[in-house]
C-alpha cells in the first residue's frame, strides 16, 4: 500500500470534513437554544460618551455615538451614557450585562453609585481581572440614562459594546452562554483529551522521543482548551475568580508559542540547528520570568502582550515556513530515502501544526482588522477558526499515531518474518536464490573450506510442457525432498532457479561427497520405480574452493556447474543413442 | 499486571484527580445559596393536605399525584440577611407544568401550553428571577402534573443571587459538563476519523470504532441530560426526551458493537437482539405517536439492557475460553462490559437515591452526582487504548499479509508476477469463460550470456528485459516470469487488436536498448501468441503459443545468421576494397 499517497488523501479528507462539519455545527448550534428575540436587547448605541484623564479633565466628547469598540488609555476614564430601553417583554429582574477587560467599572444612576467592580483590587495594587458585570436595574431607571465609567489603571485596553446586553437576568445570562455553546463543548474536549493523552502514555510506546512528542501535544491541547475557554469569557463560570482566570488566559497564551517550538523540536522529520534548542530554553525562561514577575506584582500579567505579539508573530512565521518546507520536502523525496515508519507520522503531525498555525494567523488578521461579520454566524464565539485548526491538529495527531505504529510494526516485526520468507523457496522449503547467495558469501567471508555440488534436474521442461505445471511442481518438490533426506544437516541446500539445485558442504572430503551422490542416485531410482508420470533424472558436478583461483565462491560454483553440464551432455548423448 | 485492571485504575485516578483538583483548588468563595425547605403548605385541588419541611412534598407527605389534579405549594421566602442584587430561585421540575406566583403576582409560567395541549413534558431545571421587592413575600407554585403516579415533582428549590445560583450549578456539575462535552466532541471527531480511515485505507476494524463513537456521543448527551445541565447552554426543553432516546439507543448500539466485534454464539443471539431492537424502536415510536410517554416505558425498557448485558457476558466468557481472538477484540469486549456494568450499577444506584433509600450524606450525593461519568469515560479510554495499541497491530497484520502475498506471487529478480500468480490468474480467466490471449516470450541467448559472462550477467539480462516487458505490457495485460528465460503475458480479448503493435513496440524498445547500453550482449526475445478459443484446453493454448514462439525463434536465428553472413560479406568486400587500394 502506498502510504505516502494515501496519507495525503487522509489529510485532505480529514481537514475538509472537520472544517465543513464545524461550519455546519457552528451555524446551526443556535437551533437548540431558546428564542430570545425581544427579551434581550444589545445596547451598542450610546447616547453620549466622553473621555477624561486621571484628573477628571475632559479630553473629548461625543454624542449619539455608535462605535462598537472603545479604547481606554492608561489612567484615562471612558464614560458612557446609555439609555435603558423599554422592551417588549417586561423583565422581572432587569439587568445590564457586559464584559470588562482588566478595567475598573463604576455605574452611576443620577449620581448615585449602583455598581462597582475593581475598587478592592485598585487598593491592593491595581491588578484587575476580566469580569462579567451584571448591573441590577431598578424599575425607575427604565427609560432613563445610566452612566458607566470605565477606568484603565495600568494599560491601554479595548472593550466592545457589542457585549452590552439588557434584559431579564435569566434571559441575559442564558443568551450569553448559549451563544457560546460551541466554545464550551470544544474547549472541554481539548482539556480532557490533553489529560487523557498524558494518561495513556504508559500504554503506548517505549520510544522516548515519541513520548516527548505526545506530551508536547497533550500540553498544547490542554493549554489551548483553557485559553479558549478564558478567551471566550466562559472560564469565569467554572472558576469564579476574575484574577485567576485572567492569569490563566494570559499564561496560556504566552506558553503557546513555546509549546509550538517544542513541537517542532520533537518532530523527527524536521532538521534542527543548535540555535533552536537554545531559543527553546530562552523562551521557557522568558515565560517563567513573566510568571514570577506577575505573581510578585512587579508587572501585570498583560503587560508583555506587545512583546508576546512580536514573539508569536516571529515564532509562528518561523515554524510555519520550516514546517511547510519539510512538508514539501517529504513529498518530493523518493520513497527509499523517506522512512515511512518515522517520517510519515512526523509529516502528519506537521500538517496538523501547519493547519493550526494558519488558523491562528487567520484569527489574528481578523482580530486586527476588527471584522466580525465574516464567519460570524449566529454565534458570539471568538476565534472559531482556531477551533477548526485545533481539531484538525487533534485528528492529525491521532492519524500520526496510526502511521507510526503501522510503520513501526511493519518495519520491525514483519521484517524478521519476511527475511525468513524472502530467502526461502516457497515451493520446496529450501533456500532460494537469494538465500544461496547469502550463505555462499558467508562461507567465503569466513574462509571456510567447502565443496559445492551443482545439480540439475533433467527433463523438467518436458514434464511441464506435456503434463502441466502441477506435475512439474511435484517433480521439483519431490526432488528437493530427496536432497533434504540425503544431505541432511549440511550447510546449504538450495534451489538456484527452475531446475537448478545447489548443495554446499563444509568439507574437502571428495570420497564422502561421492558416497552421498551415489546414495542420492540410489534413492532416486527407488523412487522412480514407484513413479509413473515422470522419472527423476539428474546431472551433477562438484568442485571445492581449492580448485579455483583465490578460492572464489562464484568461480567454484561455475566450475561445479560446468562439470554438471558435461555430465548433462553425456546424458543427452546416451538418451539420443537409446 | 492485567491491562484491564490497569485501565480501570487509571480512569479512576483520572476522574478522581480532575474532580479533586477542581473541587478543592477552586472552591466556591462568596457564594451563598439558601434551600427553601421551610413550611411548605400543600394543597391538592385546593384542599389542604399538610405542611412539609422538604420541597419534595410528594415524597414527604406521601401524596399520590395524578394527571389532572392541581397541586399548590406555598411558603414564605426565607429571610436572608445579605443583599441580593439579582434575587432568583432555582428549581428542578419533573414531568409537570407550573406557575410561579410571588404574592399572587405571576412571575413565571412553565410549559402550560404544552400541558393544555396534552403534550409530553420532561425534566428540566429552571432559574426564575424574582422582582426587586421580594422580601417577606409568599412564594406559591401551582403545579400541573403531566403524568400519573409521579414520585416527585419539584426538587432542589433554592433561593439566592442569580450569579451564585448559576455558579453553584456550574461548580456542582462541572465534571458532568466537562466530561459530557468531551464525550460528545470526542465521539464526533473519532467517528469522522474512523470513517475516513475505513474509506481510504480500507481498514475494516475502524468501522467498529465508528459504532463505538456513536455510543460515546449518546453517552455524552445522556450524561448532560440526566443531570439537567444541558439547560446551561442549550434549551432544556428537549432534555428528558433526549435522555430517554439516548439511553434506549445506546442499548441497540451496544448490541451492534457486541455482534460486530466477535463471533456470536448462535441464533438465539440474533433473536434477543432483534427482540430488543424492536422493543426500543417501538417505545420511541409510541412516544412520538403520543400513545405511551417515554418515561412510562422505562420500566419495560429496563429488561433490554439486562438482556444485552447477559449476552455480552456470555460472549465474553466464550471469548476468553477460545484463544483465537485478538487482544483488540478482548479489550473492545472488556470495555463494553465495563461500560454496561457501570451503567447498570449507576441506574440502580440513582434509582435508589431518587427514592431516598440512600439518605442524603455528602459522599452519597457526590457519588451520585458523578457516577454516570465513569462508565462512558472508561469506555472512551478503552477505545483510545484500543486505537493506539491494537488497531495498528491488526492493521499491520493486513500489511504483513500483503507482503507475504507479494513474496509468494512475485518473482524476486524481476518483481514481475511469478508462475504461481499466473496459474491463479489463468484459472480466474478460465472461470470467467471469456476469450483471452496468451503470449509466450523467450529471451534469446540467455544460456550463452550465462556461460560467457557468468550468472550475474544472466540475471542482468533477465531483469533488463523484464523492465522493458513491464513497460510495454503492464497497462494492457499481465506480464509474468514463469521460468528461467521464459516470460508470459496474458491479455484480455479487447486488447487483442493491439498485440502486433505491442510486440513491435517491444522489439523497437529492445533495439533501442541495444544501441544505447554498454552491455556486451544484446537483448533479443522471441514471442508467439495464441487465443484460448483456438484450442480445447488452457494447457494446449499455452503449448500452441510456445510452439509459435519457437518457430519465431528459429526464424530469428536464421535471420541473424543471414545478416551476420551479410555483414561478413560486406566486411569481406570492404577488405577487398582496402586491398585494392
Amino acid at each position: 500500500m502506498n502510504y505516502k499517497r494515501k496519507s495525503f488523501h487522509i489529510y485532505l479528507c480529514l481537514s475538509l470534513v472537520i472544517t465543513l462539519g464545524m461550519a455546519l455545527v457552528y451555524h446551526f448550534a443556535s437551533f437548540f437554544s431558546y428564542n430570545y428575540s425581544g427579551s434581550v436587547v444589545s445596547l451598542s448605541e450610546m447616547v453620549s460618551e466622553e473621555r477624561s484623564d486621571y484628573d477628571g479633565e475632559i479630553l473629548s466628547e461625543y454624542s449619539n455615538s455608535s462605535y462598537n469598540t472603545y479604547t481606554v488609555y492608561e489612567g484615562e476614564t471612558q464614560t458612557l451614557y446609555c439609555a435603558i430601553p423599554y422592551i417588549a417583554e417586561e423583565p422581572v429582574s432587569p439587568t445590564l450585562m457586559f464584559v470588562s477587560y482588566c478595567v475598573k467599572v463604576e455605574v452611576y444612576y443620577e449620581d448615585e453609585l449602583i455598581y462597582s467592580f475593581g475598587e478592592l483590587q485598585e487598593e491592593e495594587g491595581g491588578f484587575i481581572g476580566k469580569n462579567l458585570n451584571y448591573i441590577p436595574i431598578t424599575k425607575d431607571m427604565i427609560g432613563n440614562e445610566v452612566c458607566i465609567k470605565i477606568t484603565s489603571l495600568k494599560r491601554r485596553t479595548t472593550f466592545n459594546t457589542k457585549t452590552f446586553n439588557y434584559g431579564d437576568m435569566n434571559d441575559v445570562v442564558r443568551f450569553y452562554i448559549q451563544r457560546r455553546t460551541f466554545a464550551i463543548l470544544i474547549s472541554c474536549f481539548l482539556i480532557i483529551f490533553g489529560i487523557l493523552l498524558v494518561f495513556i502514555q504508559p500504554f503506548i510506546s517505549e520510544n522516548k522521543r515519541l513520548r516527548f512528542e505526545t506530551i508536547v501535544y497533550s500540553l498544547i491541547f490542554f493549554d489551548l482548551g483553557f485559553y479558549y475557554l478564558a478567551y471566550n469569557d466562559l472560564l469565569i463560570f467554572f472558576i469564579p475568580i476574575p484574577e485567576v482566570i485572567t492569569y490563566i488566559e494570559y499564561m496560556a497564551l504566552y506558553i503557546m508559542p513555546v509549546l509550538l517550538h517544542f513541537s517542532m523540536l520533537a518532530n523527527k522529520f524536521i532538521s534542527k540547528v543548535k540555535f533552536e534548542y537554545v531559543l527553546a530554553v530562552i523562551e521557557v525562561l522568558f515565560v517563567f520570568l513573566i510568571f514570577i514577575l506577575s505573581i510578585t506584582g512587579v508587572i501585570c500579567v498583560y503587560d508583555p502582550l506587545l512583546i508576546f505579539h512580536v514573539m508569536f508573530g516571529a515564532e509562528g512565521l518561523y515554524i510555519f515556513v520550516k514546517f511547510i518546507n519539510s512538508f514539501i520536502a517529504f513529498y518530493r523525496k523518493d520513497d527509499d530515502i523517506v522512512s515511512l515508519s518515522d517520517d510519515l507520522p512526523a509529516n502528519t503531525a506537521m500538517f496538523g501544526i501547519i493547519c493550526f498555525v494558519l488558523s491562528v494567523f487567520f484569527e489574528l488578521i481578523r482580530w486586527n482588522i476588527n471584522d466580525d461579520s465574516f464567519l460570524g454566524g449566529n454565534n458570539d464565539v471568538k476565534g472559531p477558526a482556531i477551533i477548526v485548526g485545533a481539531l484538525i491538529l487533534v485528528g492529525m495527531i491521532i492519524a500520526s499515531y496510526f502511521f507510526h505504529a503501522a510503520g513501526n510494526i511493519n518495519d520491525a516485526a514483519t521484517r524478521k518474518k519476511l527475511e525468513g520468507l524472502a530467502y526461502t523457496d516457497l515451493l520446496t522449503g529450501i533456500s532460494n536464490r537469494a538465500g544461496c547467495d547469502i550463505l555462499m558469501d558467508r562461507a567465503w567471508r569466513h574462509n571456510r573450506d567447502y565443496i559445492i555440488i551443482s545439480i540439475d534436474l533433467d527433463g523438467l521442461k518436458k514434464v511441464n510442457d506435456n503434463l502441466g505445471h502441477q506435475q512439474g511442481d511435484l517433480m521439483i518438490s519431490g526432488f528437493a525432498n530427496l536432497l533434504k533426506e540425503v544431505f541432511n544437516g549440511v550447510k546449504l541446500i538450495g534451489r538456484m532457479g527452475g531446475d537448478e539445485f545447489i548443495v554446499m558442504i563444509y568439507t574437502l572430503d571428495v570420497a564422502w561427497i561421492e558416497t552421498l551422490l551415489h546414495s542420492l542416485e540410489k534413492m532416486a531410482e527407488e523412487e522412480n520405480e514407484k513413479l509413473t508420470a515422470f522419472k527423476y533424472r539428474f546431472s551433477y558436478g562438484f568442485a571445492s574452493n581449492h580448485e579455483v583461483a583465490d578460492k572464489n565462491v562464484k568461480q567454484t560454483y561455475m566450475l561445479a556447474d560446468s562439470r554438471m553440464y558435461r555430465m548433462k551432455e553425456q546424458h543427452h548423448k546416451e538418451q539420443g543413442e537409446m | 499486571m492485567n491491562i484491564k485492571l490497569k485501565l480501570i485504575i487509571f480512569v479512576f485516578l483520572l476522574v478522581a484527580m480532575i474532580v479533586g483538583v477542581y473541587d478543592y483548588v477552586f472552591y466556591l468563595r462568596d457564594c451563598y445559596t439558601y434551600d427553601i425547605d421551610d413550611a411548605w403548605e400543600v394543597y391538592v385541588n385546593d384542599e389542604y393536605v399538610g405542611t412539609s419541611d422538604n420541597d419534595d412534598v410528594v415524597t414527604d407527605l406521601n401524596l399520590s399525584v395524578n394527571k389532572g389534579s392541581i397541586l399548590t405549594m406555598q411558603t414564605v421566602l426565607p429571610d436572608v440577611s445579605r443583599e441580593l442584587y439579582h434575587p432568583a430561585i432555582i428549581l428542578k421540575s419533573r414531568y409537570c407544568a407550573y406557575l410561579v406566583y410571588l404574592d399572587d403576582v405571576l412571575i413565571e409560567s412553565y410549559e402550560v401550553d404544552k400541558y393544555e395541549n396534552d403534550e409530553y413534558i420532561g425534566d428540566n431545571r429552571n432559574i426564575i428571577s424574582l422582582p426587586e421587592e421580594w422580601r417577606g413575600k409568599t412564594l406559591k407554585i401551582v403545579v400541573y402534573p403531566a403524568e400519573d403516579d409521579l414520585s416527585s415533582i419539584i426538587l432542589d428549590t433554592k433561593l439566592g443571587d442569580y450569579v451564585d445560583l448559576e455558579r453553584d450549578i456550574f461548580h456542582k456539575y462541572a465534571n458532568v459538563v466537562v466530561m459530557g462535552a468531551f464525550l460528545i466532541v470526542f465521539g464526533l471527531l473519532f467517528m469522522i476519523i474512523s470513517v475516513v480511515f475505513v474509506l481510504i485505507l480500507k481498514i475494516k476494524e475502524m468501522l467498529l470504532h465508528a459504532y463505538a463513537s456513536i455510543l460515546l456521543i449518546l453517552s455524552g448527551i445522556l450524561i448532560h441530560t440526566y443531570y439537567c445541565v444541558n439547560f446551561l447552554f442549550m434549551s432544556g426543553e428537549y432534555g428528558a426526551v433526549m435522555y430517554y432516546i439516548c439511553l434506549y439507543l445506546s442499548v441497540s448500539v451496544c448490541f451492534i458493537i457486541a455482534r460486530k466485534s466477535a463471533r456470536v454464539m448462535g441464533k438465539w443471539y440474533y433473536i434477543v437482539e432483534i427482540f430488543c431492537d424492536v422493543a426500543i424502536v417501538l417505545f420511541i415510536l409510541l412516544h412520538f405517536a403520543g400513545v405511551l410517554h417515554i418515561n412510562k416505558s422505562y420500566n419495560m425498557f429496563m429488561i433490554t439492557p439486562v438482556l444485552c448485558f447477559v449476552t455480552v457476558v456470555c460472549n465474553y466468557i466464550e471469548l476468553t475460553r477460545s484463544k483465537k481472538n485478538t487482544e483488540y477484540i478482548k479489550i473492545q469486549y472488556a470495555g463494553l462490559l465495563l461500560y454496561g456494568t457501570f451503567m447498570i450499577f449507576a441506574m440502580f444506584l440513582l434509582n435508589a437515591y431518587n427514592n431516598h433509600l440512600l439518605g442524603n450524606g455528602i459522599y452519597v450525593e457526590k457519588l451520585c452526582d458523578n457516577i454516570l461519568i465513569f462508565g462512558p469515560m472508561l469506555y472512551a479510554f478503552c477505545q483510545l487504548y484500543n486505537y493506539f495499541v491494537n488497531i495498528t497491530n491488526s492493521f499491520s497484520k493486513v500489511a504483513e499479509y500483503n507482503s507475504l502475498q507479494r513474496v509468494a506471487y512475485e518473482d524476486a529478480l524481476t518483481e514481475l508476477p511469478n508462475r504461481a500468480f499466473m496459474d491463479k490468474k489463468l484459472n480466474e480467466y478460465e472461470k470467467s469463460g471469456n476469450d483471452y490471449c496468451i503470449i509466450s516470450i523467450d529471451i534469446n541467448g540467455l544460456k550463452d550470456v550465462n556461460d560467457k559472462f557468468g550468472h550475474a550477467a544472466g540475471d542482468k539480462l533477465i531483469s533488463g528485459f523484464a523492465k522493458e516487458l513491464k513497460s510495454v505490457f503492464e497497462e494492457v495485460g499481465t506480464p509474468a516470469r514463469i521460468g528461467g528465460d521464459e516470460f508470459m503475458v496474458v491479455l484480455e480479448i479487447d486488447k487483442v487488436k493491439e498485440i502486433r503493435r505491442l510486440l513491435t513496440d517491444l522489439d523497437l524498445i529492445l533495439e533501442y536498448k541495444n544501441t544505447v547500453n554498454e552491455d556486451p550482449w544484446d537483448y533479443y526475445a522471441a514471442a508467439g501468441f495464441a487465443f484460448r478459443n483456438e484450442t480445447e484446453s488452457l494447457h494446449e493454448t499455452y503449448l500452441l503459443a510456445d510452439k509459435r514462439m519457437y518457430e519465431n525463434k528459429r526464424r530469428m536465428k536464421r535471420e541473424i545468421e543471414e545478416s551476420e553472413n551479410d555483414n561478413q560479406f560486406y566486411f569481406d568486400a570492404f577488405l577487398e576494397l582496402e586491398d585494392n587500394n
